[in-house]
This record gives structure tokens, C-alpha cells and sequence, in this order.
């Protein structure tokens, strides 16, 4: 074990090399074969020859890159599910422009997540022999894909919703903070267009502000521990590169969600069809993580009240990100899919 | 040195945890909240008053602004749209055309299955039908015989007949 003053000089050390600059996430093998204005979906192959699971198709948050479930070697969902057979269809929502900030929400729900599960399907029927497919949202991504689900229930057998907010009323201090009263909603949106991706980090980090300090003591802690400095980086890098939030999306989306919380009282109409989760009928699972303070477990878990098709619920230990990158989030998934019937 | 870091540790722990606590006081308080909205909302539009002048400055000086830039690309977005909009139809066109091309290889199929039970009943009409030529052949063989013999008889009879007749 080193000395606290060798700790300290071997943290300087591995700072000093600039670890978070060439960091770089998503290097799992994939082609891309579809785009929509930013969006991509990239196409993860199976380990072997033949799938040996149903294909999935993932939809992503949109305010971070998709990198965090492909985040180094070892630490990746995607490579976990690939390794049990699973073919992967990622959504990736790219990295929206100013020419994105009058997208309403109906163009990622309906245009985007819709041709993606299309082009997905006739990938799938070519390649893997079979036009069904199962679902996994992450976060946000998660709550875009329980809306499309309810609205063209035909898309999915199943689905997993993975630190997804439901019941935006038990988000706690973003609930607090997402107040009509002292939240300028209009205003901002009005001014600035896409809500600005380095806000949304502040708003993140100030959700909770021992983080900002604990993450130096962290890696000073586990400097020694073999792969911890390497995965901190990589999280660095992935932190530092968040995604403007398309402006019109985020109006809808923090009206409808988290002042309104119509997805747990209902009301929402969205391109002149309501929003009702309960329109669907497909198993779902909900994986809430212990320590989340941004999707906290009893908001992912408000699905369960309001999804039409059974719904399982599990709660796995970790924060919101941290969660991504161990190794219980890809065997809970691969377990479920393996044991639930559709 | 290891005690040092332990003790170092705790004390951050502490730190830590007095600081949290002290945080959730403020973060929580409706009046820091409505502080923090009320700056939000000054900051947004003073960058907005920013953008909105160099757009100005950007114009007076014959140069495209950051406006005419989102125009454009907006009018990319729309044509993309389109074309999207004929990728989807052509791929619907290209799903119809592949029902159609395995609707009538179906038929093909159907019709060649058809044909073959129609050719088998054919040839086993045509066998029944030799057969029966065989068997009527057979018969008029086995029948020539005896209208032969009975042919051959005939005369020995017929004296016979005229001998009564004559009697």
C-alpha cells in the first residue's frame, strides 16, 4: 500500500498524463446502418456465429452519449449482451443543433424511436431470421421508449426500463427544483433554444455537491486499485461530454413530465394521440438503482402502477451512472430475458 | 503513513459530511431555489441579447450569422425529411413487391403441384385405360375363339338342321 505522500504523488502522476483527454468510449465492434438527422443506429453483432437470443434494441438517454453503456473493455453492457447471444441495435440521438431546437417531442417518440425499430426489424429478419424484437431504455432514452411503447405496442415482445423516471414527482430535488414558480421554463427555452448541455451538467452536479469533491478523493483513495484510475477517466470523459437538449423537446418534456407528471395522472396528448402507458401490454422490467438521486427507485418504480402488461421490478445497488458499468446491470438483464416468457 | 491516510480519510469523511448536510439545507430552500430561477432566467436572456447582437454585427457586416446558418440547415433537415419520407416508401413498395414475388411463386408452386396431380391422374386414367383395352382385347381374344369353334360347330349342325327339316 502506497504512503499517503506516494498516493498523492501517483494520483499527480496520473493526472498529469491527461488520462480523461484520450479516454474514448464506444469501441465495442458495430457498423452504423441507419441515420435520421443526428440520430444513429449502430448495430452490434452477437459473439458467434448465430444469435442465440432475441435482438434487442436500445434507446439511449438524450442528454449524454451512448458511450456510457459501452464504456472500456470489461465495462460494457453492450459487449455483455453480445457475449450472451444477444444482437444489439443501439439508438444513439447524436448530438443535436440549434436547426433541433423546434423538434417537438412527437419527431423523437414517433419519427425517430419508429423508423429505428423499422429498420432494426428488417435488419433482424435479414440477418437473424426473426422480425420480433425486445427493448431496452436507459434514463431518459427509457422514458422516450415506455411512450413509444404505449403508443405502437406492436414494436416490442418486451422491455426492460433501465434508471428510467416514471413518477417524476418522487425525483426528489429535481422535483423540488422543477417548480413552476422558480423554474423559468419559457423563458429559458425562449432565449437560449436547446437547453445548453453545460447547465445540465451544473444542474447535475449541484444535485448533489459532495460529488464534485468526492470524485478527487475517490481516485486518490483507489489510485492503487488496478483498473480503478483507468475506468475514472473514462467516466471523466464521458461526464464532460453531455448533449445540448433539443429546446421544444425539453418545453414538452419537463412540462408534461416533471410539472405536469402526466405519466402517472394522464392528460397528455401528443401530436393529437394521448399518452397512455397503460395502452400496452407487453412484460416489462424496472431496474431502479439503490443510490440514484437523478431517477431515484420510487420514481422508476411508479411504472409499475401505470404500465399495462406485467411488470417486474428490481432494485440493484449503485448510483445512476455507476450502475452501468459493474457487472449486475448486464447479468439482471440477461437473466430476465432469459426467464420471461413474452 | 498508512494510519495518516486513514486519518486523512475520516476527517474528509466529516468534512463531508457536515458539508452535505448543510448543502441539502440550502438546496432545498424554496427561497435559494427561486434565487437560482430568478438568475437562470436573467443570465438566458442577457445570452440571448448577446446572440441577438452578433447576429446584428454578423448582418452589417454582409456575413452570415449564426440565423442564416440554422436556416439552411433547417432546410437540410426538411429535405432529409423528404427523403426519408421516400426511403419509407420504397421500402414499403420494395415489402409489397417481396409479398407479391412470394404470393406468386406460391401460385407457381400451387399451379406446378396442379399439374403434376392432374398428369398423375391422367396417366393413371391412361393406365386404367390400357387396362381396360387390355381386358376388352382379352375378352374379344377369348370370345374370337369361341365364336370360331362355335362357327366351326355350326355346319355339323346345320345338316343336322336341314336333315330334320328335310325329315
Amino acid at each position: 500500500m502506497p504512503s499517503l505522500l506516494g498516493r498523492t504523488a501517483q494520483t499527480a502522476r496520473f493526472l498529469a498524463a491527461d488520462p480523461v483527454l484520450t479516454a474514448k468510449g464506444g469501441q465495442s465492434p458495430h457498423e452504423v446502418i441507419f441515420r435520421m438527422g443526428k440520430s444513429a443506429l449502430r448495430y452490434f453483432p452477437p459473439a458467434g456465429d448465430a444469435a442465440a437470443q432475441r435482438p434487442v434494441v436500445i434507446s439511449m438517454p438524450l442528454i449524454n452519449t451512448w458511450t456510457i453503456f459501452d464504456l472500456m473493455p470489461g465495462r460494457s453492457v453492450i459487449a455483455k449482451l453480445n457475449a450472451a447471444g444477444f444482437p444489439v441495435y443501439l439508438l444513439d440521438w447524436g448530438r443535436p443543433g440549434d436547426e433541433d431546437a423546434e423538434r417537438p417531442m412527437s419527431y423523437y417518440i414517433d419519427g425517430v424511436l419508429g423508423r429505428v425499430f423499422d429498420r432494426a426489424r428488417r435488419h433482424a429478419s435479414k440477418h437473424h431470421d426473426t422480425d420480433q424484437l425486445d427493448a431496452i431504455g436507459y434514463c431518459v432514452g427509457g422514458t422516450f421508449l415506455a411512450i413509444h411503447l404505449a403508443r405502437h405496442p406492436e414494436q416490442a415482445v418486451r422491455a426492460a426500463f433501465v434508471a428510467t423516471p416514471i413518477d417524476f414527482h418522487q425525483s426528489e430535488r429535481l422535483a423540488r427544483w422543477a417548480n413552476p414558480d422558480s423554474f423559468p421554463l419559457d423563458t429559458l427555452i425562449d432565449s437560449v433554444g436547446n437547453y445548453p448541455r453545460d447547465l445540465m451538467k451544473t444542474s447535475f452536479q449541484w444535485l448533489k455537491p459532495s460529488g464534485m469533491t468526492a470524485k478527487w478523493v475517490g481516485l486518490w483513495e483507489r489510485i492503487d486499485v488496478e483498473g480503478f484510475p483507468e475506468l475514472w477517466a473514462a467516466l471523466e470523459q464521458w461526464n464532460g461530454d453531455g448533449v445540448d437538449f433539443p429546446g421544444e423537446t425539453y418545453r414538452e418534456y419537463v412540462q408534461r413530465c416533471y410539472l405536469d407528471n402526466a405519466l402517472m395522472t394522464g392528460g397528455w396528448v401528443m401530436a393529437t394521440a394521448p399518452v397512455d402507458l397503460s395502452k400496452t401490454t407487453i412484460p416489462a422490467l424496472v431496474i431502479g438503482a439503490s443510490r440514484d438521486h437523478i431517477a431515484p427507485p420510487a420514481s422508476c418504480g411508479g411504472l409499475q402502477q401505470v404500465w399495462g402488461g406485467d411488470c417486474d421490478v428490481k432494485t440493484i445497488r449503485g448510483g445512476h451512472v455507476g450502475i452501468c458499468v459493474g457487472n449486475t446491470l448486464p447479468a439482471t438483464l440477461i437473466e430476465w430475458f432469459d426467464a420471461r416468457e413474452a | 503513513m498508512s494510519d495518516l491516510k486513514d486519518l486523512s480519510t475520516e476527517m474528509y469523511r466529516n468534512w463531508e459530511q457536515s458539508m452535505t448536510k448543510w448543502w441539502d439545507a440550502v438546496l432545498d430552500d424554496p427561497q435559494f431555489i427561486k434565487g437560482m430561477g430568478d438568475n437562470l432566467s436573467v443570465q438566458s436572456r442577457a445570452r440571448k441579447g448577446y446572440e441577438d447582437q452578433v447576429d446584428k454585427t454578423m448582418e452589417s457586416m454582409h456575413l452570415p450569422s449564426r440565423k442564416d446558418v440554422v436556416r439552411l440547415a433547417r432546410i437540410a433537415s426538411l429535405l432529409e425529411d423528404k427523403v426519408l419520407g421516400l426511403e419509407d416508401a420504397l421500402l414499403d413498395q420494395s415489402d409489397t413487391l417481396a409479398r407479391v414475388e412470394k404470393e406468386s411463386l406460391q401460385a407457381r408452386v400451387d399451379a406446378a403441384e396442379a399439374l403434376v396431380t392432374v398428369q398423375e391422374r391422367l396417366a393413371t386414367i391412361d393406365s386404367k385405360l390400357d387396362a381396360l383395352t387390355e381386358a376388352i382385347g382379352a375378352l374379344a381374344d377369348a370370345k374370337k375363339p369361341a365364336s370360331r369353334s362355335r362357327s366351326r360347330k355350326a355346319p355339323a349342325k346345320k345338316p343336322a338342321t336341314a336333315a330334320t327339316k328335310e325329315g
